[in-house]
């Protein structure tokens, strides 16, 4: 019972704990505050409640309130200007004059860190999953096209031609007493086509030195197609069969990825990311699963235009 | 413990709750000190940026956003029935509203309705004080946030209620003012 009822209690004390925390963030110094209108309060232990920028201390029995707006200086107990410290970025407040958002100046600030801009690279593609077996990994390559949209948004228009090829010791086909299997090959080739979303988060304006980090999603599709080099002999009458039909099959497929390029110039950048590809397989086999992944480690280089 | 001690501890979380939730918007910062003149006129002044140094330029309040903020001080100071005559830039005004942004967060409506819990609210933090333009006295101010994170309003609700509380804060302090000179006066009579 005595549990219970502490318990609740301590509940209590965590909800009015974090009430009072969410509007007040206490901070007690003791020091001299100059107000713009002249006033001076010497040796006062104040309190900054930052919801409000506001500075709080006793004056005699009356609280005395004085906002952000209307500091002159903040003196710690040592006669040290302190008022950088105390009111950050408040110290020196950026008194510009409102802009409209037809203004050149918002135009520029609100403008696109990049027009459009395109990244070739390698890609080194791991295949999950029970659809890719007997895939192995492989390095392809693919190419991007990235249009700015806001300053921190983009498209990302991607086309990758993977690496994925076929284990050296995978066999579809069983030799019995009327075949025998001479020769049987098989090549692979995973074009995936994707129109992401991308998030690009870089301070200030791109340049050399910068890092930008972003992350995207989107939806496509991806073409597969098997061609298969298969030579069987009919054992009874000794007919040659081959085969080299390739076999083509798209699937829908979304992605992931997050990446960062780093910038050796305004408009180039190398670029390294991560990439997973989810793809819609369906239900190919019975009990096995309806998706499949293709993970990617990449690399590339990428150019901006501004 | 017995049932109804856990439903008078309950109570007592409700009203913890209840009084955490209804914490003041605004703190005063100069306390009305006396009445103002009779049939004075009002003018809306200027709404300055005091924003942080580090306040990024596209994500501060736009000409228009403060153009609408001064739009609703003027409306709410009307209602109030404060000033003889109220309005912006007002030639030879005995009073005049100013006020500075302190901080400022547009959040998105779109966001406030997709996610909730808070996501994507807007918030506003204004310093507004009435002066004496004759003497340049701040007679009564404050900081007032306002802020919205209901997806069925607008960002800009959080300034109409900065500019009612700013309205009915200084029409309650005239009340009280007036309610104290009329009991002193009565206090006085029987001496008189």
């Amino acid at each position: 019972m005595y549990k219970r009822f502490i318990s609740q209690l301590l509940f209590i004390f965590v909800l009015l704990f974090f009430q009072l925390a969410a509007v007040n963030a206490f901070a007690y110094e003791k020091g001299t505050i100059v107000t713009k209108d002249g006033q001076r309060y010497e040796n006062v232990t104040y309190d900054i409640l930052e919801a409000y920028k506001i500075i709080k201390f006793k004056l005699g029995e009356a609280d005395k309130n004085i906002s952000f707006a209307n500091v002159e200086a903040i003196y710690d107990a040592d006669g040290t200007d302190v008022t950088a410290s105390v009111l950050g970025g408040y110290y020196k407040p950026q008194k510009e004059t409102w802009k409209s958002d037809s203004d050149p100046v918002v135009r520029e600030g609100r403008r696109a860190k990049f027009t459009v801009g395109w990244r070739l690279g390698a890609n080194y593609s791991i295949p999950v999953s029970d659809y890719y077996e007997g895939i192995e990994p492989g390095i392809g390559f693919d190419g991007d096209m990235l249009i700015g949209i806001s300053r921190n948004f983009s498209m990302r228009l991607q086309i990758s031609k993977s690496g994925m090829k076929v284990e050296d010791d995978f066999h579809m086909l069983y030799t019995d007493y009327d075949y025998t299997i001479l020769k049987e090959d098989y090549d692979i080739t995973t074009i995936r086509y994707m129109l992401c979303f991308q998030y690009n988060s870089v301070q200030g304006e791109i340049d050399r030195g910068k890092t930008m980090f972003y992350s995207y999603s989107g939806l496509g599709a991806v073409s597969q197609k098997v061609k298969p080099d298969v030579l069987v002999r009919d054992n009874y009458t000794d007919i040659l069969y081959y085969a080299n039909e390739p076999v083509t099959e798209t699937k829908f497929a979304m992605n992931v990825g997050f990446g960062a390029t780093a910038f050796l110039s305004k408009t180039a950048g190398i670029d390294f990311s991560i990439n997973i590809d989810e793809v819609f397989v369906g239900s190919y086999a019975y009990g096995q699963s309806g998706l499949a992944f293709i993970i990617d480690l990449k690399v590339g280089l990428v150019v901006l235009l501004h | 413990m017995s049932k109804s001690s856990s439903i008078l501890l309950g109570i007592f979380a409700l009203a913890v709750l209840a009084l955490g939730g209804c914490t003041k918007p605004y703190i005063i910062t100069e306390e009305l000190a006396g009445p103002l003149t009779p049939d004075a006129s009002c003018s809306i002044g200027a709404i300055t940026d005091e924003l942080p140094s580090d306040f990024d330029l596209e994500d501060k309040p736009t000409i228009e956003t403060i153009e609408t903020f001064k739009s609703h001080l003027y409306n709410e100071l009307e209602d109030q029935k404060i000033f003889s005559v109220m309005r912006e830039g007002l030639a030879n005004a005995k009073y005049e509203v100013t006020g500075n942004i302190l901080d400022y967060k547009k959040g998105s409506g779109f966001i406030r309705f997709l996610v909730g819990f808070g996501a994507g609210s807007a918030q506003v933090v204004v310093s507004l004080k009435l002066v004496d333009l004759d003497t340049q006295e701040t007679v009564f101010g404050g900081n007032f946030t306002g802020a919205v994170s209901s997806w069925a309003e607008g960002g800009e609700v959080m300034f109409k209620r900065v500019a009612k509380d700013f309205a009915k804060q200084l029409k309650k302090q005239l009340e009280q003012l007036e309610k104290k000179k009329a009991k002193d006066n009565v206090h006085q009579a029987p001496g008189a």
